[in-house]
């Protein structure tokens, strides 16, 4: 069957079709309205929210994919929200490393500031963790991440909310932390501290941090343990249902015992998940050579996959 | 008054997108008479028209050019015959949509601008299903998405001006009635519906049009406004057009909208629709919004009437522009499916759940008199205490028959009645969607923890008896106005919660004691199996 063959339409209306099909093509063209950039080629959007929206474009000098997330027009682009925008990129921009987004350029488009970023497209570290992933790899995202979050602490920043939404995945495999608007300067005045109270992500946030807001690097730590333990175990280590519980088990519950296969990353696991902030591992740098004792004590055969998942 | 400057034509978003409505609407950027030189007209009221042909593009792209220009002018004359049969003028013409103005001169006796408007809008439908039951017809665009119409109809005051050129029927058209009809368009869009109007202009319609669903659309300054659906035309008084005619309309209207929810995938009751525009607007099908009464992390709270009728509801609304995973969504349904099997006198009434552009609503029944802790701001007396205590047990019981957990049982959601009855709320599917949404969002103050059980605390596996041990903290507080634990930090109260003994009550309730210890008992299976054991325990003691 010929695909190109004329539909039947009535002859009155073929009489009345010299209209330009130029109309037509503008119309498309709007439909899609894609916003232009100087220097990029916009290709789609992928992604919005109530203050921003994120497109894929191409960055024509550079010749590589970007992410430019534009701040919404309208009642979102209020000064404080720009400068909140600005902030937040600014921290990745002044930590160049490999495992941090690299952010290539800030301008600003009709107004609105705009920032471009390394475009990753490998999906984030939630949907690995519920593919499945083995006890090595789940090492080698660790130290990835850890070596991230090691710059960002050196160069005087806490991230404030590692979780696995937070941490992409470039198509190569490696991984990359994203997401800094709950930065902040080590040094920065604590905020105003709520007692009895609870407040952040739930299941990620330190005891510290819902016990009194204030969070240091080894917060930072902290929950880059609670992703250690999906990582392993693909679940949080508690078990809670509801907010309240999330928070009083991050207070309380004891940090659950890994499976005997996977016993060897206890030590690292406790040292993470301590509720003490002051005994806790400190920093990425701890973490990194906390690493390197369990990849020297490593088995020479791994485990099989599926022994662990039993 | 509110007024629309030449900032809206510059606006980021083309005029067949769906603009959302910005800061500028509805905000009076000139002040009236001040700048506004005589050129510009004055704000005309009229009844506006937005109708759009969804799956155009597609269609077009499937053809040959022949074939693409014929349908193209044919979609043309069909959206501007309607509009001009009805005695309309056009603003605005794209290759698949049409922005129309129905005016009558200042000085008409019976102005009929929404009527005509209205029956525009039904032929323009009509049209469309004829035009796309050809396409589809034939063999090679027989398996593209259907093109549907979609309308959105208003009445308002906009700034209508003739073109410059002075183009027959042609206009300019900008102001806040013209960005409602494309709300409105918009709107029809995501509920499936054929046209969408404001409540008003189908008031304004003379009888004219028959009015389907109902529907309240949030505005970006937080009013709403009621919308209607309309299913067809109803005829003139005396009118002599055969009856036949009518029914060819409205089964138009039907199949169009038949067309669209195939083409959306339908099933919208088992999966919420992707959001067209996250979190620009809210839209709740069958509720009419009266005033929000209540705002908090992720959720908005409304006090909504039903379109059928009946006393208030409250309508919790929560939004998901951020991604929600899949199975946390199909446990909000299915839970949903078990609280609807509920009804207790002692658990607030559910009487809805729905998906709507990203957000996730629940209707439920509303409590003109508080919750319990409000009123335990004053003693309660020990006889009122205990009859709350038997309520709140009766009540827990009910939900416990169908595998729900409150988990999370407290005074603020205990909800009284005028009668003196207390009615169990906040439960199974709204706890578990604002965890869900607190996971992806930003967090929410969530309070001290005065009422969480020893095994919620240590992470152990949690089954119906946590909720005996809640309701024995609130019966401690109900009796004595005073909390059973008390310290300065979250931790050391959790603490006290797994280690402390449990508080005695003071002289004139010593005979409790022994029920109490059995409700607060730190290992649960020292405690009642389950409620109604508690509940045969007090009616054993002639309490």
């Amino acid at each position: 069957m010929n695909p190109r063959r004329p539909l039947s339409f009535p002859l009155h209306l073929k009489q009345r079709s010299a209209h330009s099909v130029g109309a037509l093509a503008r119309g498309l063209r709007a439909a899609i309205a894609l916003p232009r950039f100087k220097g990029y080629r916009v290709q789609r959007k992928i992604g919005e929210g109530r203050t921003a929206i994120v497109y894929l474009a191409r960055d024509m000098e550079r010749r590589a994919s970007v992410a430019i997330k534009v701040l919404r027009p309208g009642p979102a682009a209020n000064p404080g929200r720009a400068a909140a925008f600005r902030r937040e990129f600014a921290v990745p921009a002044r930590v160049r490393h490999a495992h941090v987004m690299r952010v290539c350029d800030q301008f600003a488009s009709d107004g609105c500031p705009a920032v471009a970023m390394e475009f990753v497209g490998g999906g984030d570290l939630g949907r690995r963790i519920r593919e499945g992933l083995q006890p090595g790899a789940a090492l080698a995202l660790l130290r990835q991440a850890a070596s991230a979050l090691d710059a960002l602490h050196r160069e005087g920043f806490t991230h404030g909310d590692v979780k696995p939404a937070n941490l992409l995945l470039r198509a190569t495999g490696e991984l990359v932390l994203a997401d800094f608007g709950g930065a902040r300067r080590i040094d920065a005045p604590a905020p105003r501290a709520i007692t009895g109270l609870v407040i952040g992500t739930p299941r990620y946030a330190a005891p510290e941090q819902s016990r009194d807001g204030v969070a240091g690097t080894a917060a930072d730590i902290y929950s880059l343990g609670v992703v250690l333990h999906e990582m392993l175990c693909g679940k949080a280590p508690f078990p809670g249902d509801t907010v309240m519980e999330v928070f009083c088990q991050h207070l309380m519950a004891p940090i659950p015992r890994l499976p005997q296969e996977l016993a060897r990353f206890q030590p690292l696991l406790d040292a993470m998940l301590d509720k003490q902030p002051q005994t806790r591992l400190q920093d990425g740098a701890a973490v990194l050579q906390q690493i390197d004792l369990i990849q020297d004590a490593a088995p020479a055969h791994p485990v099989p996959f599926s022994a662990i998942r039993k | 008054m509110p007024c629309e400057e030449a900032e809206l034509t510059s606006s980021s978003f083309t005029p067949t997108e769906a603009a959302p409505l910005m800061s500028e609407f509805g905000c009076s950027s000139v002040e009236e008479g001040e700048t506004r030189n005589s050129e510009w007209p004055t704000l005309t009221v009229a009844t506006f028209l937005y109708a759009r042909l969804h799956n155009f593009a597609p269609a077009c792209q499937a053809m040959s050019s022949t074939e693409m220009t014929s349908f193209v002018n044919e979609v043309r004359h069909i959206l501007s015959d309607a509009v001009l049969t009805l005695g309309g003028e056009i603003a605005q013409r794209r290759p698949d949509s049409i922005l129309a103005v129905f005016s009558n001169a200042p000085d008409a006796h019976k102005p009929d601008h929404a009527q005509r408007g209205l029956h525009a809008a039904i032929l323009a439908v009509h049209e469309s299903v004829q035009l796309a039951a050809r396409v589809h017809a034939s063999a090679h665009t027989a398996d593209l998405p259907p093109l549907t119409l979609a309308v959105g109809v208003h009445l308002g005051a906009a700034e209508v001006a003739p073109r410059a050129n002075g183009a027959k029927s042609m206009v300019h058209a900008v102001g806040e009635a013209v960005e409602l009809a494309r709300l409105l368009e918009v709107t029809a869009t995501d509920l499936h519906w054929s046209i969408a109007t404001s409540a008003a202009t189908s008031l304004a319609s003379a009888g004219r049009a028959e009015k389907g669903r109902i529907g309240s659309l949030g505005l970006p300054d937080e009013s709403f406004i009621d919308i209607v659906e309309i299913t067809g035309l109803v005829p003139r008084k005396g009118s002599r057009t055969p009856a036949r005619m009518f029914d060819q309309l409205r089964e138009a209207i039907a199949t169009n909208q038949h067309w669209r929810k195939r083409s959306t995938g339908g099933a919208s009751s088992t999966m919420p629709p992707a959001p067209v525009h996250p979190g620009s607007h809210l839209l709740v099908e069958g509720y009419r919004v009266l005033r929000k009464i209540g705002e908090g992390g992720m959720a908005s709270i409304f006090l909504a009437e039903a379109g059928d009728g009946g006393p208030p509801q409250v309508l919790k609304v929560m939004r998901m522009d951020k991604g929600i995973e899949a199975d946390g969504l199909q446990r909000f349904i299915q839970e949903f499916a078990l609280l609807e099997q509920v009804s207790h006198p002692n658990v607030a009434r559910i009487f809805r759940q729905d998906f709507s552009l990203g957000h996730a609503y629940i209707a439920m029944e509303y409590f003109p008199c508080g919750d319990l802790a409000v009123r335990l701001s004053r003693p309660l007396d020990a006889g009122t205490a205990i009859g709350y205590l038997k309520q709140t047990a009766a009540g827990l019981g009910a939900i416990h028959a169908v595998g729900i957990v409150h988990r999370d049982l407290k005074p603020d959601n205990l909800m009284l009645r005028q009668d003196g009855s207390l009615a169990l709320a906040d439960f199974g599917v709204a706890k578990q969607v604002s965890m869900l949404i607190t996971d992806t969002g930003d967090g929410d103050i969530v309070g001290t923890p005065y009422y969480l059980s020893p095994e919620q605390a240590l992470g152990q596996v949690v089954d119906a008896r946590c909720d005996l041990y809640s309701l024995g903290v609130l019966t401690f507080e109900m009796l004595t106005g005073k909390k059973p634990y008390h310290a300065a930090t979250a931790q050391e109260l959790l603490g006290k919660h797994v280690h402390d003994p449990v508080p005695l009550l003071p002289a004139p309730h010593e005979h409790l004691q022994p029920v109490l210890d059995r409700m607060m008992a730190k290992d649960r299976e020292r405690r009642y199996r389950s409620a109604q054991a508690l509940l045969d325990d007090l009616a054993q003691r002639g309490i």
